[in-house]
């Protein structure tokens, strides 16, 4: 029999395209197709259950693994002479094609009402295996309204966009992971402009690297990483003064200190460092036999003061959460020249303001009053490099913060979400109390056994694919999705940084450049006379 | 199974001319009732075996098996015999059903040249007695005769004809026709050099080592041994010398010989064990027989591979039926799961064996 031409497809009499046929033992979840041709990994299908006088239904699936197989190439065929043989009798003729596919929801649910709703029970060997075509998968991924907003297009169906559910990001927390280089800058990129201008959403962003640019277009706004002296609590100036739970009589003084200028903070304060060095000062005299515990800490106060005052200690810096950020806005934090210390006290010390206004705000608009306090809208913060503000070996001050918002950013419209390249360093509670994923290209397997850990979704098969997505190409995974979906990223209009240096014209460059220099040179120089 | 055999049988044709290939089956599945179920099976699938490579028309025409044991081994007469057959066939059908047999057969001929996919019946002799026991239902029973032999008669008849019409067709259009066993167990080839006064190796032993495994390990180069010709075969002069089938069959074969010898293709692979057939009038002399060796030799020893024609490893690996498939078969024509008498023991179906 000679294999069937494109243009001769069987299709059944509602004229879908029949891509094969279950074969083997079935399970609600799984099935084994053969197909007239490879199906595509990743590609969706719909599963027929019929039988016992029912009408058909449609179950969707999901391609996971396709084989091709071919008896008279068994594995133990090892002379190329063999193959080469087979092939000049014909022997592609006994080839066949197997799919494995799981089986996600049924379909009219997912199309109608955008309801997962999983079989429970199997489908029939011999059954038929359709491919799904655009129009159903549009119903499925391309909802409109509701809050979301567009993301990329399947991967397997560049006709069909996908859309994203920011309501489930927000509230149920995202993390992007990838290598260097597979497109998370970008992702971040178009999640940030999409959900700032299409729904006029606010977001935070850690940039660590300083290598966003205008995400949002005009409605990007940059932070300065500033805090206000008078804002600056407790363990934030622990943390800068490098005074760990060890050096526990150093933090006892300091305590006293804070808490005595305590009184002073808002009718002057610009002045509150100063005056928890005064105090300090007070402690010294007091305290005559701890005097050099206390002036450690007195010199420890004063370098950082040296080191960080007006650039990242300052009075200039926002009194007020709105001032610094902006409702409406792409907020952009631009962390990338201080230190790792700075930036951990600088992003706990924002969401943890956020977070207490947020819970402010919920609080006071629910007693009804008429003057509502707090932070006005639910916002996304974006934490960039997570590995290193939220590691798994050590405690950091984001890290408590942002397994605070983890828990309980659901409740005040916190929303946050962690992008790394190193998943594996992230701390994994943080990791798993992110219900989406975007997972772009990962190559190590630790990586990829660590976010399978923290993801319930993410199935053996799938893991198997993240080493060859390919650049801009994502798992989606959660309940921003209906339904898991391979999807290549749009690319970002914006410019974006943290793209790759293209090395041999930046070594070009410099060459050029050294030669233009020597040939302007050369016309002063004076030639000898022939 | 109690009371039935199931059986499954195909053959595979691969041809190939220049860079065009074409696949030919032919095969069947049924249930045979008869006590010599295998001897059955075994002529159904010899049968199928001809008729496939009747329908190709290549220069050489290699079959898998041995030409000799195709004549000597009566399947699926053997225990029933040919004497009894005859008066089976006879008091059944009248034997000269067999020349509209040889008709048909080549009608089907044609048939199977056209198509790659055979779905009429395969077998001529099944329809004949189908015919004849529904016409004569009655009178079988009366007479008390012996359908099960004359079925088997006519069946080994369709497998002599079938074989005949393949020689034919070759020999008049010039092409050869091979058989090739690798794993022949057969000893003709020294026991005849022996009577020839040739070898005395073997002389006087009861039961020496097969040709296959004296060559195989006496010899490792490329080459064949010297060209046996085999003037007749025993079975063939038990058939009747008077009535039709003297005509259609015994003096047919009585008139093809067979060069048989042992090759090599390359060092050190494996013998092989090659039959030609010929017609005794072109007069095939020993010399003459080499020379259609090593034209055969030179034919297959571009087709091979470690020594072994490359079309008959295909062949071997798509035609085998397995145990699964029969399972299936059993399966979708209702045959299991079925009583097994073991129920009790919570044993609701058997397994093939």
């Amino acid at each position: 029999m000679s294999g069937m031409s494109s243009s001769t497809k069987p299709r059944d009499n509602g004229n879908r395209i029949i891509l094969g046929y279950i074969i083997g033992e079935t399970s609600h979840s799984k099935v084994t197709f053969t197909a007239t041709e490879p199906p595509r990994v990743g590609e969706y299908v719909l599963v027929s259950y019929a039988g016992n006088g029912r009408p058909e239904r449609l179950a969707l699936a999901m391609v996971e693994a396709s084989f091709i197989g071919n008896p008279l190439l068994s594995i133990e065929e090892v002379k190329p002479e063999f193959v080469s043989k087979a092939q000049a009798y014909g022997g592609e003729m006994v080839e066949y094609n197997i799919g494995r596919a799981r089986i996600l929801s049924w379909a009219d649910t997912l199309a109608e009402s955008g309801v997962v709703e999983t079989p429970t029970y199997p489908p029939r060997p011999g059954a038929p295996v359709y491919r799904a075509d655009a129009d159903v998968l549009k119903k499925i991924f391309a909802r409109e309204g509701g809050g979301r907003v567009r993301i990329g297009v399947l991967v397997n169906h560049r006709d069909v966009p996908v859309s994203v559910d920011v309501n489930a990001i927000v509230s149920r927390h995202l993390a992007i992971l990838a290598i260097t280089g597979a497109g998370k800058s970008n992702t971040v990129g178009v999640l940030v402009d999409r959900i700032v201008n299409d729904l006029g959403g606010t977001i935070v962003l850690f940039d660590m690297h300083n290598e966003y640019g205008e995400v949002a277009g005009e409605n990007t706004h940059f932070v300065e990483a500033k805090i206000h002296p008078a804002r600056l609590t407790l363990h934030e100036l622990f943390r800068l003064l490098h005074l760990d739970e060890k050096a526990h009589v150093q933090r006892r003084f300091l305590r006293q200190a804070y808490r005595s200028a305590e009184n002073t903070r808002y009718q002057k304060p610009e002045e509150f460092l100063k005056e928890i060095m005064e105090e300090l000062e007070n402690l010294s005299e007091k305290k005559t036999s701890k005097k050099s515990t206390v002036s450690e800490v007195l010199e420890k106060l004063e370098d950082l003061l040296e080191e960080y005052w007006e650039r990242v200690i300052t009075p200039n810096a926002p009194i007020s959460l709105e001032e610094a950020i902006v409702p409406g806005k792409a907020n952009i934090f631009k962390l990338g020249g201080v230190s790792e210390e700075v930036a951990d006290v600088v992003v706990h010390h924002y969401l943890n303001w956020l977070l207490a206004e947020r819970k402010e705000y919920v609080a006071s608009s629910r007693k009804g009053e008429g003057k509502v306090k707090g932070y006005p809208v639910p916002v996304l913060t974006i934490i960039e490099e997570a590995h290193i503000l939220l590691p798994g070996d050590r405690s950091t001050m984001t890290k408590s913060i942002a397994g605070k918002i983890a828990r309980e950013g659901r409740k005040f419209g916190v929303g946050l979400c962690l992008v790394s390249q190193r998943p594996k360093k992230l701390d994994e509670d943080s990791l798993s109390q992110t219900n989406n994923k975007i997972i772009l290209r990962l190559v190590e397997p630790g990586d990829q056994k660590y976010v399978q850990s923290a993801s319930e979704t993410l199935s053996d098969e799938l893991l198997e694919l993240l080493p060859s997505l390919n650049v801009g190409e994502a798992i989606l995974l959660g309940m921003m999705t209906p339904v898991p979906a391979i999807v290549k990223i749009d690319k970002s209009t914006r410019k974006i940084g943290g793209g790759d240096i293209v090395v041999h014209e930046e070594w070009k460059r410099y060459v050029e450049m050294g030669r233009k220099l020597s040939e302007e040179a050369s016309k002063y120089i004076m030639m000898p006379d022939e | 199974m109690r009371d039935t055999s199931l059986y499954g049988v195909k053959a595979y044709a691969l041809t190939r001319h220049q860079s065009t290939v074409r696949h030919k089956y032919l095969g069947d599945v049924g249930v045979v009732t008869m006590a010599n179920a295998p001897g059955f099976a075994r002529a159904f699938r010899e049968i199928c075996e001809t008729k496939i490579a009747l329908s190709s028309s290549s220069r050489l025409v290699v079959v898998d098996g041995s030409i000799i044991s195709l004549l000597i081994n009566p399947e699926p007469l053997t225990r029933i015999g040919i004497k009894r057959g005859l008066q089976a066939a006879e008091d059944l059908t009248g034997l000269d059903v067999t020349v509209s047999l040889f008709d048909k057969l080549l009608e089907q001929a044609g048939e199977l040249e056209k198509v790659d996919l055979y779905y009429g019946e395969p077998f001529i002799s099944r329809l004949i007695l189908e015919e004849a026991l529904t016409v004569r239902g009655q009178a079988v029973e009366k007479t008390g005769s012996d359908p099960e032999a004359a079925y088997a008669l006519i069946v080994f008849i369709e497998k002599l004809l079938s074989l005949r019409l393949l020689l034919d067709r070759t020999m008049s259009e010039g092409r050869r026709l091979v058989y090739i066993s690798k794993r022949s167990r057969s000893k003709e080839y020294l026991r005849k050099l022996r009577a020839a006064g040739d070898g005395r190796f073997f002389e006087g032993r009861v039961s020496g080592p097969t040709d296959m495994a004296v060559f195989s390990n006496y010899t490792r180069a490329t080459g064949f041994s010297e060209p046996l010709i085999v003037e007749e075969v025993e079975t063939i002069k038990t058939l009747p010398s008077e009535g039709v089938l003297r005509g259609l069959v015994r003096d047919y074969f009585e008139n093809i010989g067979i060069i048989l010898t042992y090759v090599r293709l390359a060092q050190d692979g494996p013998v092989l064990k090659l039959e030609i057939p010929f017609n005794k009038s072109s007069r095939v002399s020993t010399s003459s027989a080499r020379e259609v060796i090593k034209e055969v030799m030179d034919m297959l020893a571009g087709e091979s591979h470690n020594g072994y024609p490359y079309p008959l490893i295909q062949v071997d690996k798509l035609v085998k039926v397995t145990r699964q498939d029969l399972t299936q078969i059993a399966f979708s024509l209702g045959i299991l799961p079925s009583l097994t008498g073991r129920e009790v023991l919570g044993e609701w179906y058997v397994e093939l064996d």
